[in-house]
């Protein structure tokens, strides 16, 4: 009965096309009032604490902050340029590199579709010039964008984590290898695709052009260091780590690559400009450029841009909290946890209803949205069926990333379809065959645990628990 | 005018929140690892300027249309039904806003008349030095000898934000029923992202 009317409101709410943070308030709310002794006063202390008693939801807008300085198209163009460099030698070289430079960007980004529209405008151009099929180039693209949600630092593990209270730092761990190994799937069935069709390679520009167009685009890539390193060495909580990443993205921006800001566009050294002058100048410069960005219009624009995307996300995981409380409260989880042990299901067959189920979801609701909804549920059952939290956190992070790619609100088919000005008929048949490699990688992650688990266990022990 | 300059404010506001949240959190961390210091106030303070910058932005969301829906399935409806399901999906957020305020309001109540506080946050000294004891306590429910926050005061972002966002729905409800909008303005990501693509054909 309860579960009825709470899912009922929900979906009422949702269709009605009220944003999903209150739609989830909202229904969460008349639940409590109706079915429970709670007082609206306590639901207030409820949703405050849910926005200011989690230090870990902090990493959010400090992840969102940081990406919003370094998701430029002067960064993703630095890291074209170091992908190329560095793999486009080989055989079908250059849809490679545009695999490595979305794996970069993503890592760098954290958003499927924003990975999608700065890369894919610039290296899916470039391929068809050299020779690539158009549909073999969009379809590469958009399937690697996803990768932008495996590969950590990934907004979507942190909700993953805010609503199951799994640790943060240990899915990040998680992520790692399955988002690498999708990326070297994608590379391989490439370089496969290649050798078939005889497709054109370019010549190797030589290490000293490799070493420069990597150093170039490190200014950018060590945020993921940074991040990456803090928290797998133990040194940092993510939220420590973001908050760090944020300030260095702000200062890559504005003083290293000067994309944006007060100094935009003033080169490092002038053309006669000797070494010490422009020593002098640039010190000069940055000394400036720090005071003067807080006036200036552009910095304010990427951190309300940030802001708005940071309060989005926040509010619905405030409201989703409370959806959680009351699906806790009534044990909702755990009556549905009975009835599908009462089947008698395996954990494999659970895990396919999982899959299946995620899968439809995908097709119509963003990725936060359904990671909210449905991991608190799905959560108690498989801790009940002995599956592992993190395995099925990085199932649910994978399932997402097909979720981009299906219709209707597939987003990165959009974004696709947006830069090569083709339908999305023609964006979904390129898709694909890509789509279908996804498909097989998700079924080896959900079976195949140790994928996802051994890094997370490895370091734990390394670290001697 | 002042509609601009009141929009500029709260844009301003919420940046000033986000940026403090973060070089609070930075600083923190230098504090720790270059001078193995720490302050017990600044993870509280910390933690509740996030929760201002959620309560106080939710309300901004609604404005710049940050929040993000479902709203396929009501833009295929005939224009009528599209302005009804409009109205009443407004009204719900209304009556959302109004169980959180009278919330809101009986919980600050009882932190007033209790007279909580937060745990490791302080007021400065000069402030508290200005007010007179009978104020202080009577009115303000500070404790001098203490100095510490009040509950009342720092939570009682719930009750503004809140209002603020009734009055956005307010809003956004007679533009509804003067047809000067349709409904919600939800994100659209894929949307937002394609001002990265770059169209430069020629080089390379």
């Amino acid at each position: 009965m309860t579960i009825a009317a709470l899912f009922i409101t929900l979906f009422a709410c949702m269709l009605l096309g009220m944003p999903i943070a209150i739609a989830l308030g909202f229904s969460s709310m008349m639940t409590i009032l109706v079915f429970s002794n709670d007082s609206l006063a306590s639901v207030a202390l409820k949703l405050y604490e849910a926005t200011s008693e989690h230090y870990t939801l902090m990493a959010i807008p400090f992840f969102i902050l940081s990406s919003a300085f370094l998701s430029t198209g002067g960064v993703a163009k630095r890291i074209i340029d170091f992908a190329t460099d560095a793999v486009g030698h080989v055989r079908g070289g250059l849809a490679m590199a545009s695999v490595m430079a979305c794996m970069l960007f993503a890592a760098v980004s954290g958003s499927s579709p924003a990975t999608v529209a700065a890369i894919g405008s610039i290296v899916i151009a470039g391929m068809v010039r050299a020779g690539y099929p158009e549909s073999m180039a969009a379809g590469v693209i958009a399937n690697a964008g996803t990768l932008g949600i495996l590969i950590p630092p990934s907004i979507v593990m942190l909700v993953y984590s805010a609503a199951t209270e799994v640790s943060a730092s240990k899915m990040f761990m998680a992520g790692l290898i399955p988002g690498l190994m999708m990326g070297g799937i994608l590379m391989i069935a490439i370089y496969v695709v290649a050798r078939v069709k005889g497709l054109p390679s370019r010549p190797f520009p030589g290490i000293g052009q490799l070493a420069r167009s990597c150093f170039i685009a490190m200014g950018g890539l060590m945020l993921i260091v940074i991040v990456m390193g803090s928290i797998y060495g133990g040194i940092a909580s993510p939220t420590e780590a973001a908050a760090v990443a944020a300030v260095y993205a702000y200062l890559v921006a504005i003083i290293g690559y000067r994309d944006m800001g007060p100094i935009k566009g003033v080169p490092w050294k002038y053309k006669d400009e000797n070494l010490g002058k422009a020593i002098v100048r640039n010190l000069g410069q940055m000394g400036l450029a720090l005071p003067r960005s807080v006036v200036d219009k552009e910095v304010r624009s990427v951190l309300l841009d940030g802001s708005k995307v940071s309060i989005m996300l926040l509010f619905i995981i405030a409201n989703a909290m409370l959806f959680a409380h009351v699906l806790t409260t009534e044990r909702i989880p755990h009556e549905i946890a009975e009835v599908i042990v009462g089947w008698g299901l395996p954990p494999w067959g659970f895990l396919i209803i999982v899959n299946i189920l995620l899968l439809v979801a995908g097709n119509f609701m963003e990725p936060t949205a359904i990671l909210l909804i449905m991991a608190p549920i799905l959560f108690p059952i498989a801790t009940q069926l002995g599956i592992d939290p993190i395995h099925l956190g990085i199932i649910m992070v994978v399932n997402m990333e097909i979720g981009m790619l299906t219709p209707p609100v597939g987003l990165n088919l959009f974004v696709t379809a947006g830069i090569t000005g083709k339908s999305m008929g023609w964006v979904i048949k390129a898709c694909l065959p890509w789509l279908s490699l996804l498909l097989i990688f998700l079924m080896l992650i959900t079976y195949v645990p140790q994928i996802s688990l051994f890094l997370p266990e490895y370091i734990d022990k390394l670290n001697g628990y | 005018m002042l509609k601009k300059l009141l929009g500029r404010l709260e844009e301003d506001i919420i940046c000033l929140l986000l940026v403090s949240m973060t070089l609070l959190v930075v600083l923190d961390v230098v504090l720790r690892f270059g001078f193995s210091m720490g302050f017990h106030w600044m993870a509280e303070l910390t933690l509740t300027i996030a929760g201002w910058f959620v309560l106080f932005g939710m309300s901004y969301g609604v404005k710049v249309g940050a929040h993000i829906g479902v709203d396929a399935f009501v833009n295929m409806l005939p224009p009528t039904a599209r302005k009804i399901s409009s109205l009443a999906a407004i009204s719900i957020c209304m009556v959302y806003c109004m169980m959180f305020l009278y919330g809101s309001w009986v919980y600050l109540a009882k932190m007033y008349t209790f007279g909580m506080t937060m745990e490791d946050l302080y007021l400065p000294e000069f402030f508290t030095s200005m007010l007179s004891d009978d104020v202080a306590w009577d009115i303000l429910k500070i404790d001098v000898e203490e100095r510490l926050i009040p509950t009342w005061m720092a939570q009682s972002i719930l009750l503004f934000g809140f209002g603020l966002l009734m009055l956005r729905f307010v809003e956004l409800f007679i533009k509804v029923l003067q047809g000067k909008a349709v409904g919600f303005k939800l994100a659209d990501e894929a949307k937002e992202s394609m001002h990265l693509a770059q169209h430069d054909e020629d080089n390379k």
